[in-house]
């Protein structure tokens, strides 16, 4: 999931004060389009096996630096095994022993791209529920007025097409079983996933994008039984013109005949 | 009341102040005056190069009533007015157009006049058709002006149409059939072909405007005004080889009744050059003035008040130079119409109406700041 070309992924930019010599910071481009900055904190262990005293300081300065980058979301911070790993939409911190960390670099950008494809969806069937109170009634009944909308409502059937697509085909990577014999860079994932609330997420995003896949294909319908009345309606209104015409024409023949007699 | 909008089809407003202009200054010099080029009378021929403009203000005021009364539907139903509401304040504007046009008769033009089925009856009887026409497709109300357009110079001919009309007037008996021959086919503005004119108009302002316009001024419409020019080009170059090769038709098409160019009766050829450039003319000053308008704020500052009280001056100006020619008769010679048409010469008469504008475009706009009352405002008051 790593997009790791040399022009896409730079390797090496100035560290953020408060971060150790050691670190790497690197500058992704998820396959969702999303970037990510993700730094890789090295750190030996003891020799008992445990994470030295300054883990938790270092944690601190890197959830530090991940929730400077998005205030308003919620830092997800996640000790596993020596290893600490902190992620926000965005940013990123891994820290451990330096065999572990491109395990959990993986494991954490595999994450982001499913999330951000995710939350990208949530903002798209948010937007589509937002005109959902409005179009409810056009799901009933058409009238000219409404008519006149229907691309615009025909665009919006599409983009809840489209959101249920990319939702279908994201489900399996969220709804992905617990990998067996677990591995440390799994075990990061589901870890994550649970605590972004992934898979509960998914199925909300996929009762909304199919609310609004109901809503619009009935809107639709109706649209296309609207335009195929209108124009049965408007060949019966030329059959009544030219009806009346010709009623004219015998009306005045009659009183012209009425006069000359 | 009239009640001043801050935003109105600018073009609409010059269209209709212009055929004002035109209907003052031929009622003037034709009831004052009679003066129509020499001897080729004054309803026939085709060499009144001089009045040839006259002709347009009738279909000009026909087609702005039908171009009016869509945009007025637009605000109705944006304002969320039901259809049946919107029914019954057009079923009693065309009914109260209707019977002004009756009184007018009687008061202006007497009453052996009633029944010459004028201008005035026939917006009336185009705002009832309208009410139909507006629930039908746009296709559909062309299609029946079309048809009315068609069928005309037939009815004509069925009617007998010269056998009701005297040295160029309407002259008819006061019995049904003359009346009922009268409103469909043979008088001054019979239904057949005249209310092609309002259906059209209906059918125009929905190309030209967009479905989406009231009184706000529509800004998508470069490519629309451009096509709508383009039909209106067309129906001025199909009037003109119409009466053009008018000569060389034979007979049987041609009739009696349905002559090159004229107005009375309303000729194909009549019907087709007044339509294109209504069109043409209503394109044209929706892409000059509806757009940029600021610059000609003069020009709309005259025009609007005599397009906003178009049925008081079509009222107005018969008064205030019909009655004194009646009551001037009776004191010279004890006949009414002892001096219609030869009490002044036509350029005394073509001063008053012009002397006769501005005071009304003064007076309108007087009116307009001390909002007082009006006829329009009287139809708004009894019909709304």
């Amino acid at each position: 999931m790593i997009v790791s070309d040399n022009d896409q992924c730079d390797e090496g930019r100035q560290l953020p004060a408060g971060l150790p010599a050691e670190a790497v910071l690197r500058r992704l481009l998820l396959p969702c389009g999303e970037e990510l900055l993700l730094v890789a904190m090295p750190q030996e262990h003891d020799g008992d096996g445990q994470p030295p005293h300054g883990t938790p300081l270092l944690a601190e300065a890197a959830t530090a630096w991940v929730a400077a980058a998005t205030p308003a979301a919620t830092v997800i911070s996640v000790p596993l095994y020596g290893c600490h790993v902190v992620w926000a939409p965005g940013r990123a911190a891994v820290i451990g022993a330096p065999s572990r960390l491109e395990a959990l670099a993986t494991a954490v950008t595999d994450f982001a791209d499913r999330e951000a494809d995710l939350r990208h969806l949530e903002q798209r069937c948010a937007e589509l529920l937002e005109s959902l109170d409005r179009d409810a009634p056009h799901a009933f009944a058409v009238d000219e007025r409404t008519f006149d909308q229907r691309d615009a409502l025909a665009a919006r059937f599409r983009e809840a097409v489209a959101v249920r697509g990319r939702l279908a085909r994201a489900a399996p990577a969220v709804h992905a079983p617990p990998v067996h014999p677990p591995t440390l860079a799994s075990q990061l994932g589901e870890r994550l996933r649970d605590r972004t609330r992934l898979a509960e997420r998914h199925e909300f995003a996929v009762d909304r994008a199919e609310l609004a896949e109901r809503l619009y294909e009935a809107c639709g319908q109706r649209a296309a039984e609207f335009g195929i009345a209108r124009r049965q309606q408007g060949l019966e209104w030329a059959i009544v013109v030219l009806l009346v015409i010709q009623t004219t024409l015998l009306i005045v023949d009659l009183l012209a005949r009425g006069a000359a007699t | 009341m009239s009640r001043p909008t801050a935003s109105r089809q600018a073009s609409i407003d010059v269209l209709r102040a212009v055929a004002i202009g035109l209907m003052v200054v031929v009622h003037f010099v034709e009831n004052l005056s009679g003066w129509y080029d020499g001897g080729s009378g004054p309803f026939e021929g085709v060499h009144r190069v001089w009045w040839l403009p006259t002709g347009f203000a009738a279909p000009l005021f026909t087609v702005l009533s039908g171009m009016s009364y869509r945009l007025w539907l637009g605000v109705q139903m944006r304002r969320g007015e039901s259809a049946e509401t919107i029914s019954k304040r057009t079923v009693r504007r065309g009914l109260f157009l209707i019977g002004l046009g009756f009184a007018f008769n009687v008061f202006v033009w007497l009453p052996e006049d009633v029944f010459n089925w004028d201008i005035l009856t026939l917006i009336g009887l185009g705002l009832l058709v309208l009410d139909v026409a507006r629930r039908m497709p746009d296709w559909v109300v062309v299609l029946a002006a079309a048809l009315v357009l068609a069928v005309s110079p037939a009815l004509r001919v069925v009617a007998d149409y010269p056998a009701f009309w005297q040295a160029g007037y309407f002259d008819y008996d006061f019995t049904l059939v003359d009346v009922l021959l009268g409103w469909l086919a043979v008088g001054y503005f019979p239904v057949f072909p005249w209310l092609a004119f309002p259906l059209l108009g209906h059918a125009l302002a929905a190309w030209l405007f967009g479905e989406e316009v009231d009184e706000q001024v529509d800004v998508r419409g470069e490519s629309r005004s451009g096509r709508v020019a383009a039909s209106g080009i067309a129906g001025i170059a199909t009037a003109f080889a119409l009466t053009v090769s008018w000569p060389a038709l034979p007979a049987a098409i041609t009739g009696e009744a349905a002559l090159g160019w004229t107005m009375f009766p309303a000729s194909t050829a009549y019907c087709l050059g007044t339509l294109g450039t209504v069109t043409l003319a209503a394109a044209a000053l929706h892409r000059v003035l509806d757009r940029g308008g600021q610059r000609w704020g003069w020009l709309l500052a005259w025009a609007t008040p005599l397009s906003r009280h178009a049925l008081s001056m079509y009222l107005l100006h018969h008064v205030v130079h019909v009655w004194p020619l009646w009551a001037w008769g009776v004191v010279t010679s004890g006949e009414t119409t002892a001096l219609w048409q030869v009490v002044m010469p036509p350029a005394a008469s073509f001063a008053l109406a012009a002397g006769f504008l501005v005071a009304a475009a003064w007076l309108f706009r007087w009116l307009d700041q001390r909002r007082m009352p009006s006829a329009e405002s009287l139809m708004r008051w009894v019909c709304d």
